[in-house]
C-alpha cells in the first residue's frame, strides 16, 4: 500500500499532463504520426508503444539526472521551456515536409536508395521513439509544473528516480497509446469495408504531414515570433 | 506540381526566417542577460549574508517596479506613498511568469489575484499584503528563478518581519486545483492566512 500511493500519484500526474490543453498540439501531431500507417495495424500499435517508450525514457533520464542534482532543477526546467518549444517549430515543419514528399533524400546509388527506402519504412517505428523524446522535452508551463514541481519531489522523497518517472512517462503517452490500440483494432475492418487501404494510407500520410506543418507553424509563431 | 513547388519554397523560407529570427533574438538579448545575471548574483550575494532566505526580494522590488510595467502592485495594495515600500508589509504574494503566457497560466494569475483581493481587502488597504506580477525573463528579474526555485509560472508567498524576509513558499498545488476555482481560492487564502499567522 505504501508503494501504491506514490505510484498511483505518478500515474495521475502523467494523466493530468496528457489531458491538459497545452501539450494538445504535440499530442495531435503524435496521434497523426502513429495512425498514418493504417494498412498495418501491428505497425500502428508498435509505433504507439515506441512513442510512449521514448517519452518514458526521457523522463527517466531527467529523473536520474535531476534527483542526483536537485539544485539544478529550476534552471533545467526554465531552459527546456525557453528553448525546446522554439526549436520544435522548424523541426516539425521539416518533418512534415518530408512526410508530404516536399523534401526528399537523394542518393547517388540506386541500390542504396532502395535500401534507404526500406530503412525509412522501419524508421517510422523508431522515429516515433525519437518523436516521443523530443515531445517529452518540450515542456509547457503545465507539464513543467507537474513534472518538476510535483513528480520530481515525489521521486526524491521515495528515492525512486526510475520507477516513478517511468510511470509518469507512460501515463503522459496514454492518449497516443490508446489511439494506437483503437486503430490497430479497428483498422482491419475499416480497411476491409473500404477495400482501399493503400489509398487511405496515402491520404493518412498527407494528413500527417499537413498536421506537422500546421503544428510546427503554430509553434514557430507562438514561441519564436510571439504572435499568439 | 507548381503549387507544390511554391508551397515548398514558402515553407523553407518560413523555416529559414524562423531560425534566423531566433538566432538574432537570442544573440541580441545575450549582452543584457549577462548584466542581468550580474545584478541577480549581487542580490543573491547580498541575500546570502543575512540568513535565512533573506530580503533580496525586498530590496529588488522597488528597483524592479519602475522599469517593469508588469510588476503590478494591486490598486489598493500599494497606497500612494512616495516610495512604494515592500518592507512594511507582512506578506508578499508574487505571481511569476515568462514571456510566453498560456491560458492556464493566465487563469492561475487571475484566480490568485482574486483570492488575494476578495479574501483580504483590509490587509491590502493597510499594506499588510502586497500583490506583484513579475516577468522572470525580463533583465534583472532572472535571480528570482534561483531565489524561489521557480520551475514554471508560480505563485509564491513571502513572509517578512520588517524589511527582513523570514520564509517563503511556492504554492505548488495551484496547478492541480486550477480546474476547481472554489478549491483554488480556498487553498490560496488558507496559505495566506497561515502566513499572516491567522491559521
Amino acid at each position: 500500500m505504501a508503494d501504491f500511493i506514490p505510484a498511483a500519484t505518478a500515474l495521475w500526474l502523467g494523466i493530468l499532463t496528457s489531458i491538459s490543453p497545452c501539450p494538445l498540439a504535440t499530442n495531435i501531431a503524435a496521434i497523426s504520426f502513429v495512425g498514418r500507417r493504417l494498412g498495418s495495424p501491428r505497425k500502428v500499435l508498435w509505433t504507439g508503444v515506441v512513442y510512449t517508450l521514448g517519452r518514458m525514457l526521457t523522463y527517466v533520464a531527467l529523473g536520474i539526472l535531476l534527483v542526483a542534482s536537485v539544485t539544478s532543477v529550476p534552471l533545467v526546467s526554465q531552459l527546456l521551456q525557453k528553448y525546446m518549444n522554439k526549436i520544435l517549430g522548424p523541426i516539425l515543419i521539416l518533418v512534415g515536409m518530408f512526410l508530404l514528399d516536399m523534401l526528399t533524400l537523394s542518393f547517388a546509388s540506386p541500390g542504396l536508395s532502395e535500401k534507404m527506402q526500406y530503412r525509412i519504412g522501419t524508421w517510422g517505428v523508431w522515429g516515433a521513439g525519437l518523436l516521443g523524446m523530443v515531445f517529452a522535452l518540450s515542456f509547457c508551463p503545465v507539464s513543467a509544473a507537474l513534472f518538476f514541481g510535483s513528480l520530481l519531489p515525489l521521486a526524491i522523497k521515495y528515492e525512486s528516480s526510475v520507477l516513478l518517472p517511468s510511470l509518469y512517462g507512460v501515463a503522459t503517452g496514454l492518449p497516443v497509446l490508446l489511439f494506437a490500440i483503437l486503430v490497430a483494432l479497428g483498422a482491419q475492418s475499416l480497411g476491409r469495408a473500404f477495400n482501399k487501404l493503400t489509398r487511405i494510407e496515402w491520404w493518412a500520410r498527407r494528413i500527417t504531414g499537413a498536421v506537422f506543418v500546421v503544428v510546427g507553424a503554430y509553434y514557430s509563431l507562438t514561441f519564436i515570433f510571439g504572435v499568439f | 506540381m507548381k503549387l507544390k513547388q511554391i508551397t515548398t519554397a514558402l515553407l523553407l523560407v518560413f523555416v529559414g526566417v524562423s531560425v534566423a529570427f531566433l538566432v538574432v533574438k537570442e544573440t541580441r538579448s545575450r549582452p543584457k542577460n549577462v548584466s542581468a545575471v550580474g545584478q541577480g548574483t549581487l542580490a543573491q550575494e547580498a541575500a546570502a549574508k543575512v540568513p535565512p532566505p533573506q530580503n533580496s526580494a525586498a530590496t529588488e522590488i522597488p528597483q524592479a517596479s519602475p522599469k517593469n510595467p508588469r510588476v503590478v502592485p494591486t490598486a489598493t495594495a500599494a497606497p500612494a506613498k512616495s516610495q512604494p515600500s515592500v518592507s512594511d508589509c507582512t506578506v508578499v504574494a508574487y505571481y511569476f511568469h515568462g514571456n510566453f503566457r498560456c491560458p492556464t497560466c493566465r487563469k492561475i494569475e487571475a484566480f490568485s489575484r482574486e483570492a488575494v483581493e476578495s479574501g483580504f481587502p483590509e490587509d491590502l488597504k493597510a499594506g499588510r499584503i502586497e500583490w506583484h506580477v513579475i516577468n522572470v525573463e525580463e533583465p534583472g528579474n532572472e535571480h528570482f528563478i534561483q531565489d524561489y526555485q521557480l520551475f514554471s509560472k508560480s505563485l509564491v508567498l513571502v513572509a517578512k518581519e520588517g524589511s527582513k524576509q523570514t520564509r517563503w513558499k511556492n504554492l505548488q498545488e495551484v496547478w492541480t486545483l486550477v480546474g476547481d476555482k472554489e478549491a483554488f481560492m480556498k487553498y490560496v487564502q488558507a496559505e495566506i492566512r497561515a502566513y499572516l499567522g491567522r491559521a
